[in-house]
């Protein structure tokens, strides 16, 4: 054979023997392989399972490795949502692990607090240096923040050991809304859509095909192929928009005057599951009377979506039940009407009837449900703590249906900068980019000025490292093996991220990151364990498994737990809800007595004033958030956002395709690049979030592109606490 | 045209690209371009993006297109790229002396010039991996589970039957090159 490449007598291993149904590699197999030409001699590619981690999905992958390197990320054919398939950032993770932008040893601070200049540090140096500022402080007046990841435990177990409330996710400035109205409504933010089996989805905004979660977009791409029906409302085109059936661009921030009209009509015209409605909601009442005036007529004057078309959805979405299910997506810091938009779907996923039931919402059948948990390893219990939280999180008369697992990651400038209630003084932003991520990112530059020690523990110098006194070198998830993870839909199931190669230069994983720090800051004995082995063993016990049993497939259902619907047979089946009535609350008193709509009624969004722009953002497929802008070759497939602008306002303003603009909210400005097209409303502009990075240590992608968090105030909504990042308005002009 | 392979088992392979289910992440680009160790500023396949104003409604996967009358093979002068009797255009790197009329002749933009290695290159359709039984790297990971690689030797392959019933269509049949890429377009 005339080719030659260096790979060949590797992949080779894997037809060795020729049994293809025992390929090490367990991609998927051709219907008919070519034979194997004569064997070569075996490499050494080994083939480790693992979990992703390049966003927050956790799709199970094999990683191949030859002479110790990392060669290529598949993913693993035996999870049937996903089919082996991963996603663009999921095959990038190599050209994470093996980036030289990557921090490798620990780094203290010699410049100013930005500047961006470090010296190296040894791990006993960083630890000690650390605990001495902690020492100086009352356990409150730290603050630790983090994206949930499956090593949450020890930066969690170090915040309670050193006895601060102080606990932040960055969930506010995502999830948030969304999962406090389905706790309020539900009883639970642990509830998915069973997407393959939906034959109507009505999607508000929720750009499956580009946030992308692999097992979603696979779901629906497979309903759309046996004829399901996907109704998207988008101001923008997006690739969700082409893959549906029926896209439909309304005016921004008026999706809740569409999801009440269309239950409007599905009451007025008793296209609901009376019988559902009766045994499993409470307050349907209620709830007619507070539509009743939401005809689509009505709506069309706010959604700018001809009345028929509003119908039309409203009476097929009825038409299909149970299996019609109104998305109640993911990201939900837009609009101050966003909880109550989450409610009204909620409550028009409750009139088709469709919980627990083939093609509809389900609950997750978690292994709490099953009767085992997962164990744990033994440490003492956590001191009391008495402060009240700075942020209000959990608090009556402040932010009660707020998680305190999750908190309000935006009220650190305002704890800082006032003192009210009290000032922190020291901050761990754990693979956490405030600074990239929180609007207002001026007071938050000022709040990290103010501050006795902020640390960053992460892989790259992020912007908020840039100002960081320390920045601790977190392992990738191909260096280290993590606590072992739920990851439970219709039946229960765990999987094991397990350590690939070892860590470039001198990065850590958390286990060993926090355990070190406990011990410099006089708290290991919160940390008893050897190593991270030591830790699945302990949590696999109450299921007779081994490390290796899990570790060989990767992922693990207990063997007589299947996918369960509680209605699928027998639709009276009971359900009982963790919401104060045990039914889905359409009504809920709860947020009567906090003096919130109890139902959900219309509120319009901001006006643009005039000259200015609707302003929104989006993620595209190839980046997470603000993690991966700066990882090579995803980089290289998209190094910077632009301003989408219609042709129509662009031409007014004298803005050609390609043009350089400054997009400004009062004194604030970004500088940019527009894209002129018709793929966005006239009175809307939109950019891809996660640019405008500051940081010196982001070679690659620093300056580039606009950062939005740098013009956006901060605005809280009252009642979840999320944030509010879509009644900003900007002023564009060429520059 | 398909071939005997020493067991017997005859192959004429193909890609189909079923656009209807490609949702244009790219996930196949950067599966290929690990697979493959593409160097740094190259693609061997990438997707071209739909838009609103003229070019494709639809993503449009693109990468060589195994052509049966491949205007590269015609002009090499060396006969470094040639067509394996399976229908994959190959590229021998021991023959080839870098003359880049290959790049310049190819009607569909397929080829890139390697400028360490001194040397064109393009897709394969993974010919390792399909030595080795296993699908192309882009048809393992797609998302949408839009590709497929199909074998027009076998009269059962599901996804050769879409060629043969006229479902699946090459880009540009103008052009004469008769491509191997079949693309299914419309609902
Ligand atoms: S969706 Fe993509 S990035 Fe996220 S876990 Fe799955 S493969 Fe990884
Ligand atoms: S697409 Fe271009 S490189 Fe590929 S076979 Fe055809 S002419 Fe040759
Ligand atoms: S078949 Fe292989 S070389 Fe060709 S585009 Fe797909 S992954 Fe790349
Ligand atoms: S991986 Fe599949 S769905 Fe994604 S762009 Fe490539 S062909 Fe399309």
């Amino acid at each position: 054979m005339a080719i030659t490449p260096t790979r060949r007598s590797v992949l080779q291993i894997a037809a060795a023997g020729t049994a293809v149904a025992a390929l090490p590699v367990g991609v998927r197999e051709l219907a008919h392989p070519p034979a194997a030409s004569a064997a070569e001699a075996p490499g050494t590619e080994s083939v480790v399972t693992s979990v992703c981690e390049m966003c927050t999905v956790r799709c199970p992958i094999l990683v191949r490795v030859r002479d110790g390197k990392v060669i290529r990320i598949e993913g693993n054919p035996k999870e049937k949502s996903t089919q082996g398939a991963i996603c663009a950032r999921g095959n990038a993770g190599i050209s994470l692990l093996y980036d030289k932008d990557r921090v490798r040893t620990p780094l203290i601070r010699v410049g100013e607090r930005g500047e961006g200049k470090f010296r190296k540090a040894s791990w006993d140096e960083a630890y000690k240096y650390i605990a001495d500022r902690l020492k100086a402080i009352r356990p409150e007046e730290l603050a630790v923040g983090r994206r949930p990841s499956a090593s949450d435990a020890f930066l969690l177990t170090f915040a309670k050991a050193f006895g601060t409330p102080n606990i932040f996710s960055h969930e506010s400035s995502c999830p948030l809304g969304r999962n406090v109205a389905m706790e309020v409504t539900l009883g639970t933010s642990g509830a998915a859509i069973d997407y393959s089996k939906v034959d109507y989805l009505v999607s508000f905004g929720r750009n499956h095909m580009e946030t992308l979660a692999v097992p979603q977009a696979q779901g629906i791409i497979a309903g759309l192929a046996r004829g399901a029906r996907l109704v998207y409302l988008d101001p923008r085109r997006t690739p969700t928009s082409t893959a549906a059936t029926t896209w439909l661009q309304p005016l921004p921030g008026t999706d809740l005057a569409f999801v009440l009209a269309m239950l409007q009509v599905v009451i007025a015209e008793k296209l609901y599951d009376q019988d559902f409605v009766k045994q499993y909601t409470l307050g349907f009442d209620q709830l007619a009377g507070a539509v009743g005036e939401y005809t689509p007529e009505w709506a069309a004057t706010k959604t700018g979506i001809p009345a028929t078309t509003i119908r039309d959805v409203a009476r097929d979405f009825g038409a299909a039940r149970p299996r019609a299910v109104a998305d109640f997506g993911w990201f939900s810091s837009t609009y101050l009407n966003d909880f109550q938009l989450r409610r009204a779907i909620l409550a028009l996923n409750a009139l088709v009837g469709n919980l627990e039931v083939p093609g509809g919402i389900f609950f997750i059948k978690g292994l709490k449900g099953y009767g085992t948990e997962l164990g744990d390893w033994k440490k003492p219990a956590f001191p009391a703590v008495t402060a009240e939280r700075v942020d209000g999180a959990g608090v009556p008369g402040k932010y009660p249906l707020t998680p305190v697992k999750d908190g309000l990651c935006q009220v650190l400038p305002e704890s800082v900068l006032t003192g009210k209630p009290y000032a922190l003084k020291a901050y761990i932003a754990h693979r956490f980019d405030p600074l990239a991520a929180i609007p207002d990112q001026p007071r938050m530059i000022e709040a990290f000025k103010k501050l006795d020690l902020l640390v960053s523990v992460d892989v790259y110098m992020s912007d908020t490292g840039a100002y960081a006194d320390v920045i601790l070198p977190e392992c990738t998830y191909l260096e280290r093996t993590d606590p072992v993870m739920e990851a439970s839909g219709l039946a229960p199931k765990i999987r094991l991220r397990q350590q690939v190669v070892p860590p470039q230069g001198d990065a850590k994983p958390s286990w060993q990151i926090y355990q070190g720090l406990a011990k410099a800051a006089g708290l290991g004995a919160y940390f008893a364990y050897n190593d991270i082995d030591e830790i699945v063993a302990a949590q696999l016990v109450p299921f007779k498994l081994s490390t290796a049993e899990l570790a060989k497939a990767g992922q693990w259902t207990p063997p007589d737990a299947k996918p369960t619907y509680l209605r699928k047979t027998d639709p009276r089946a009971p359900v009982k809800l963790n919401t104060p009535s045990g039914k889905i609350e359409l009504f809920s008193a709860e947020l009567a007595k906090l003096g919130f709509d109890p139902v959900p009624r219309y509120t319009a969004p901001p006006v643009p004033p005039k000259g200015t722009f609707q302003m929104i953002q989006g993620k595209c497929a190839v980046h997470t958030n603000s993690a991966t802008q700066n990882i090579p070759v995803l980089h290289e497939l998209r190094p910077s956002n632009e301003l989408w602008i219609h042709p129509v306002p662009a031409g007014r303003l004298g803005v050609k395709d390609g043009d350089g603009v400054v997009v400004r909210v009062g004194k604030l400005e970004q500088h940019g690049v527009a894209k002129v097209t018709a793929d966005i409303l006239e009175g809307t502009v939109f950019t891809y979030h996660g640019w405008g990075r500051t940081s010196p240590g982001l070679t690659r992608v620093r300056g580039a592109g606009i950062g939005l968090n740098a013009l956006m105030p901060v605005i809280t909504d009252p009642i979840s606490g999320s944030l509010v990042m879509r009644e900003t308005f900007v002023e564009v002009v060429k520059s | 045209m398909s071939t005997a392979t020493k067991t017997g088992v005859r192959h004429q392979y193909a890609l189909v690209v079923d656009t209807n289910k490609c949702i244009g992440c790219e996930a196949c680009s950067v599966a290929c371009r690990v697979e493959n160790e593409v160097p740094a500023g190259h693609w061997r396949s990438r997707i071209v993006p739909p838009t609103s104003s003229g070019g494709s409604k639809v993503p449009m996967k693109w990468s060589c297109m195994h052509c049966a009358d491949a205007p590269c093979v015609q002009v090499c002068p060396t006969k470094a790229t040639y067509r394996r009797s399976d229908g994959i255009v190959v590229i021998d790197a021991a023959r080839c002396v870098g003359c880049k009329y290959c790049i310049v002749a190819c009607p569909y933009g397929a080829r890139y010039f390697d400028e360490k290695a001194g040397l064109p290159d393009k897709c394969d359709l993974c010919v390792d991996r399909l030595d080795a039984g296993l699908a192309p790297a882009c048809v393992q990971t797609c998302v949408g589970r839009a590709l497929a690689l199909a074998d027009l030797a076998d009269p059962s392959d599901e996804a050769a039957a879409r060629i043969r019933s006229g479902e699946a269509k090459p880009l540009h049949p103008e052009l004469g090159t008769k491509p191997s890429v079949y693309y299914v377009v419309g609902k």
